[in-house]
């Protein structure tokens, strides 16, 4: 029998995944976790915190278990977008475009782009109110020179350098972590709202939930990591490592996001505080930085856009580079990649307008990411049909778990978008 | 011809004169955007990564020729040579990339072999003369694509290289030799890989 299973291993044809696949000890783990942390930092961008702020201000810790839903689902989706820019050797928008033709592909990248454009004019804002926070001067008055330095230096300047410091300025939000155990939560409640899930039914509740889902698992994301492997050439024998590093990045990303709800909701949503304004948000933080919780929110805020806005620019400018089959990269002179530098530089201007044009910072931050809520599945679908392909893939196609996690992870997004259209047009907006 | 220069000996005589004349955004024809030159108070300033220390010494030693012809002195401080964390002769991939025509796809294949220095596996060009060998030389799934570009008289450039080089040669394919289109198959193992 044992000689038939030996026989039966040395006659299976070789399998490039088993080639390229290793199991990994503790320290070169440790080792492995290093740049995803810059993704999921820029994942918790000035829009995902006030996002995070307002589900937990207005529905406690009820959408708790989201976001314990979501981290798997998040990491898989991840892995996909890394190993499909490895394996095919090319970004998501060329890709999109090679195999489902431009009907497809066109639409499905401009949503992104758009949704980035406002994302990036609701980051703008929030900077703007954390810079009102820290000088009293009004925050409109900040969206200009903001989007104009943050431009010069995605531009001109070597920004994945730059963006290895940047990640200091956020690391201010794991101060979020010490705020949630700071505020006494009632942790059996918390305990049961992360593994219980609770449904309330009506559209502040699923608005929070769609927005909640769309700025965990955003669109800009899937693009951003898929060019980053281009940019590295990073290739399939490191996807161990690879996996190991965006697991710790996404799983540090949920984490301050849960501290962020649990804080929220143990502060604010405890004695029915809605959030108005960016120093509502910043209140959650006075159970651990007491009179200074405004200053150290607002420097985590303007951290958190520094990192995000070029991540958002740039992501939106790859995938138009991609659908046109420009030359692109940031680590490419602004020379050698016109398009590809103007696309970005338009993605500012646009940017700004929005931002001006806006009423409402917090609003429109929250708002931001319910359309980024409403368009992942489309690419979470699409990302799914890629990465599954046999063709396109060979061995490294997708297995049976990573299927599983993410269909579901699409269906629970449609359910949410579903029920969020139906709320909306049965009840209207939320005040 | 006896004492003619290789073309990429030319292409990078052309680029260290375009560097001394002020040029300096041009990317180097071997090591494209790896490599940033700027020129600041009579310094040569060389930043980047390259693939190996041989193409290091090279650069320098090109450089060196120069100094007191136009510079004073170079800096490559910021010049490293790339850690290889990947191995080569593990899995190997194919590369597909459409052209107008045969012409068309024998002016990429020079510039790869003769410019870029593209040492590959296998490399052909095929039109609708070779269709039968389509199926030899690329994975089946790939096999009726390229025949619908065969029939419909494109010509089509075969590159099989080590996993580790399909990254910079799909950028090649697709952004230097404009391609109609590029495709890269999935990595397999090399032959007798155990």
């Amino acid at each position: 029998m044992a000689e038939v299973q030996s026989r039966a291993r040395i006659d299976r044809p070789l399998n490039a995944r088993d080639l390229t696949t290793k199991k990994l000890s503790l320290s070169e783990k440790l080792r492995a976790a290093g740049p995803g942390l810059i993704t999921g930092g820029a994942d918790n961008d000035p829009a995902g915190i006030a996002t995070y702020s307002i589900v937990g201000a207005s529905v406690g810790f009820a959408q708790n278990w989201l976001l314990l839903l979501s981290t798997p689902m998040l990491i898989v989706i991840q892995q996909m977008s890394a190993k499909v820019a490895n394996v095919t050797k090319t970004d998501l928008a060329t890709l999109l475009r090679t195999t489902f033709g431009a009907r497809v592909a066109t639409p499905a990248v401009l949503l992104m782009v758009i949704a980035n454009v406002i994302t990036m004019g609701a980051d703008l804002l929030a900077m703007g109110a954390a810079c009102e926070l820290l000088t009293g001067v009004k925050f409109i008055y900040w969206v200009v020179p903001l989007a104009a330095v943050m431009a010069i230096v995605t531009i001109f300047t070597d920004y994945k350098v730059l963006s290895k410091y940047l990640l200091w300025l956020v690391a201010v939000f794991a101060t979020y972590i010490l705020a949630a155990f700071l505020s006494r939560p009632d942790w059996g409640a918390v305990l049961r709202s992360t593994v219980v899930p609770q449904i309330s039914f009506s559209p502040d509740y699923f608005l929070g939930a769609v927005g909640l889902l769309g700025t965990t698992i955003t669109p800009y994301l899937f693009f951003w990591q898929a060019s980053g492997e281009i940019e590295e050439r990073r290739g399939v024998q490191g996807i161990s490592r690879r996996n190991v590093d965006i697991s710790a990045g996404m799983v540090w990303s949920n984490l301050t996001a849960f501290s962020i709800l649990v804080a929220t909701g143990a502060v604010l949503y405890s004695h029915h505080t809605t959030i108005k304004t960016a120093a509502d948000a910043a209140r959650a933080l006075e159970p651990f930085a007491g009179p200074y919780a405004t200053v150290l929110f607002a420097v985590g805020v303007i951290g958190a856009g520094l990192l995000a806005i070029p991540v958002l620019a740039a992501s939106a400018s790859y995938g138009v580079a991609g659908l046109a089959g420009w030359r692109r990269g940031l680590g490419r002179h602004a020379k050698n990649a016109p398009q590809f530098y103007v696309v970005i530089g338009l993605a500012f201007l646009v940017a700004m307008e929005v931002a001006v044009s806006a009423v409402n910072p917090i609003k429109a931050l929250f708002y931001s990411q319910v359309l980024d809520g409403l368009i992942a599945p489309v690419l979470v679908i699409l990302l799914l049909v890629l990465t599954s392909s046999r063709k396109l893939m060979g061995d490294f196609a997708n297995g049976l778990p990573t299927k599983v996690i993410g269909w579901a992870a699409a269906a629970v997004m449609i359910l949410a978008d579903v029920a969020v259209v139906y709320q909306v047009a049965t009840k209207g907006l939320p005040g | 011809m006896k004492g003619e220069r290789p073309p990429d000996v030319v292409a990078i005589d052309a680029w260290w004169n375009a560097v001394l004349a002020g040029g300096v955004d041009e990317p180097h024809p071997v090591h494209g955007d790896d490599l940033r030159v700027s020129i600041r108070h009579g310094a040569l300033h060389l930043v980047g990564t390259l693939p190996t220390e041989a193409d290091k010494n090279e650069l320098l030693a090109r450089g060196g020729d120069f100094v007191a012809h136009g510079i004073d002195r170079i800096d490559a401080r910021h010049l490293k040579v790339a850690k290889l964390t990947e191995k080569s002769g593990i899995l190997e991939q194919t590369l597909i990339a459409g052209f107008r025509n045969r012409e068309v796809a024998e002016l990429a294949r020079q510039y790869l072999v003769d410019i870029r220095r593209l040492k590959a596996k296998q490399l052909e060009i095929l039109d609708r003369d070779q269709a039968s060998k389509v199926r030899r030389l690329v994975p089946e799934g790939f096999v009726s694509d390229i025949e619908q570009a065969l029939e419909a008289g494109e010509a089509v450039l075969i590159v099989r290289v080590d996993e580790t080089e399909a990254f910079k040669v799909r950028e090649m394919l697709a952004e230097d030799t404009r391609s109609r289109r590029t495709v890269a198959t999935p990595p397999v193992p090399v032959p007798g890989m155990r």
